[in-house]
């Protein structure tokens, strides 16, 4: 397989074909093979979970997409494996500026320090993200049924039957469950009669990728009203390999379709407006229409939805890529404590109720970000110029510019019942930080189970995963983690019939007594 | 100086502003509200407000 291409699409992977009219049988099919999905398959993988991916193309799609890969993301990638591959490659960034027509009007600084493991964001182009992944799936014999599709689902109650077809053949499928990664236009969505509901702006954008060497740094760069769109806004993303994004507001062609010249003439227009004269080449483009959408619920029996085929946000603030990794990251191992019996079925539910929470939270800053960068009413036009115009001098509105970057959303759990004083740095439902230890970060140290994080210096009689830490920011507190880094519960004074009463809600079961056999001192 | 000489100024400041703005009178009244309403900090008030100013605007 040829690596880390420009033109993906020329890979073509060998299309399945059943060699047997049995019904095929697994635990998870996930339909997909795209970032998300692919993300799912390896996250199955993780926790040992029969799991296959069934995709309807044979290639990767050309195209950078989504190229904002968050630190949470990036997290989740270490987990999986392939995080030190997409660094090495990825273009890491902190910062950004914004100009109103010539002035600089807003600097964008995320949090970041040298304690860091990641970068607030890291640029790389969606395909070769995928082709990163993939390799990983199939270095780990993940099965990827290349150039099939699901036409029918038979059956969805305690499991989901699918009709498959092959290029020459249609064979059924049976699975425990389905794990919807198929997009924006999701066939699975439409197969179950679902819509996605919420709201549609009415910006229009050209995304266009270029071939261009600058030497400018790794930064996001907004420009409104530059010379090269005087009624509108464009946007420049550097990406490795000297590609990058120009986003481009159409605000006179709205209706009509732009064709390969008017996009050349665009690009051209802005990069004449930087006083750039450097040759370029046109690599792929695209138009795009700012979305609030989702369904009501992304779990249908045993039908579950993740990432754009669950819901469409906006790409101000870089979530729509990081919500469907943070979606599949979520649902990657409730799904296997399903089905190795340690949760209950109805424990679905929760995956709906965070990550539906995470979205609707999304959602409400991607309107404050849209209504921003793309003003609906002459109103919001108006606000927004006289706020560009305050902050070429003065800071008190600039807030209002910050495009509101991807963050790890915090969920609401149950147990605040009991004895947990809000004095920890941390809250109940928050995402851990990865800080820097002695020797590595604390992720590379955690476990894909629910484990102890001991501020304290005590021995802990329990059969949970323990990890010893004296680190400042954790405190002398002690924590119990979710396999996906978040915190269940917080202690400063364990105790151990609460520990008990909360692992055995979590897990199913309790070891009080047993001293732990997996503790480690980091 | 008396309630009556203040209103008088501020009319005369706004009015001169606006002349001065020429054609970006918008954009300077929407700057200027900007700068009241961050002043002001009360949404009750600027709310309030609001609704008086968009009484009769259509009196022809």
């Amino acid at each position: 397989m040829k690596i880390y291409s420009s033109n993906t699409s020329s890979i073509k992977f060998q299309s399945y074909e059943p060699n047997d009219t049995k019904i095929h049988a697994f635990d998870v099919v996930i339909v997909g093979s795209g970032p998300v999905g692919l993300t799912l398959a390896l996250e199955m993988k993780k926790q040992n979970i029969k799991a296959i991916i069934i995709t309807n193309n044979n290639f990767i799609p050309d195209g950078s997409k989504a190229i904002c890969i968050s630190r949470e993301s990036m997290e989740t990638f270490q987990s999986l494996g392939v995080a030190d591959k997409i660094s090495s490659i990825g273009l890491g960034w902190v910062n950004g500026k914004s100009f109103y027509k010539n002035d600089k009007v807003f600097e964008l600084k995320m949090p970041d320090n040298d304690n860091e493991k990641y970068k607030p964001m890291t640029n790389l182009q969606q395909s070769i993200l995928e082709e990163i992944l993939i390799k990983e799936c199939l270095q780990q014999e993940i099965e990827i049924r290349w150039n099939n599709q699901i036409t029918d689902i038979l059956k969805n109650d305690n499991n989901v039957q699918l009709e498959v077809k092959s290029l020459k053949n249609k064979y059924k499928i049976t699975s425990k469950f389905l794990l919807a990664a198929d997009g924006a236009k999701s066939k699975i969505r439409e197969k179950l009669g679902l819509k996605l509901e919420g709201e549609s702006y009415s910006g229009n954008y050209l995304i266009s990728d270029i071939k261009i060497k600058l030497d400018y740094p790794t930064e996001r760069l907004a420009f409104f009203y530059p010379s090269s769109n005087p009624k509108g806004t464009a946007l420049m993303h550097k990406q490795p390999f000297s590609i990058w994004r120009i986003d481009y507001s159409l605000e006179n062609q709205l209706e009509k379709k732009i064709s390969i010249q008017d996009v050349k003439n665009m690009i051209q227009d802005h990069l004449n407006s930087l006083s750039i004269k450097k040759k370029w080449d046109l690599v792929w483009w695209s138009q795009y229409k700012a979305h609030c959408l989702s369904l009501k619920n992304f779990v249908h029996n045993r039908v579950i939805f993740c990432g754009d085929a669950a819901h469409l946000v906006p790409i101000f603030g870089v979530k729509g890529l990081n919500s469907g990794i943070a979606d599949a990251h979520n649902i990657g191992w409730k799904l296997p404590y399903i089905l190795n019996n340690k949760k209950p079925l109805s424990f679905l539910r929760t995956y709906d109720s965070e990550r539906k929470k995470a979205i609707t939270n999304i959602f409400n800053e991607s309107k404050k970000s849209t209504l921003f960068m793309s003003p609906p009413t002459n109103g919001y036009k108006l606000m927004q110029n006289a706020v560009l115009s305050l902050s070429i001098k003065n800071s008190f509105y600039r807030s209002l510019i910050n495009p509101r970057q991807s963050k790890a959303e915090k969920y609401d759990f149950e147990y605040k019942k009991f004895s947990y004083k809000d004095k920890s740095n941390f809250k109940i439902g928050q995402r851990l930080k990865n800080i820097k230890l002695t020797k590595g970060f604390l992720f590379d140290f955690i476990p894909n189970s629910y484990f102890i994080l001991n501020g304290q210096n005590i021995s802990i009689d329990h059969n949970i995963h323990s990890i010893n830490i004296r680190n400042n920011d954790y405190g002398n507190f002690i924590y119990l983690v979710r396999p996906d880094k978040y915190i269940v519960y917080i202690w400063n004074k364990l105790n151990i019939t609460e520990l008990d009463k909360i692992v055995y809600n979590e897990i199913g079961f309790s070891n009080h007594g047993k001293n732990s056999k997996n503790r480690r001192i980091l | 100086m008396e309630k009556t000489a203040k209103i008088e100024e501020y009319f005369n400041l706004v009015a001169d502003g606006i002349d001065k703005a020429g054609d970006n009178e918008k954009l300077f009244l929407s700057k200027l509200v900007l700068c009241l309403c961050h002043e002001v900090d009360n949404s009750k008030k600027i709310k309030n407000y609001i609704g008086i100013s968009l009484e009769d605007l259509n009196l022809d």
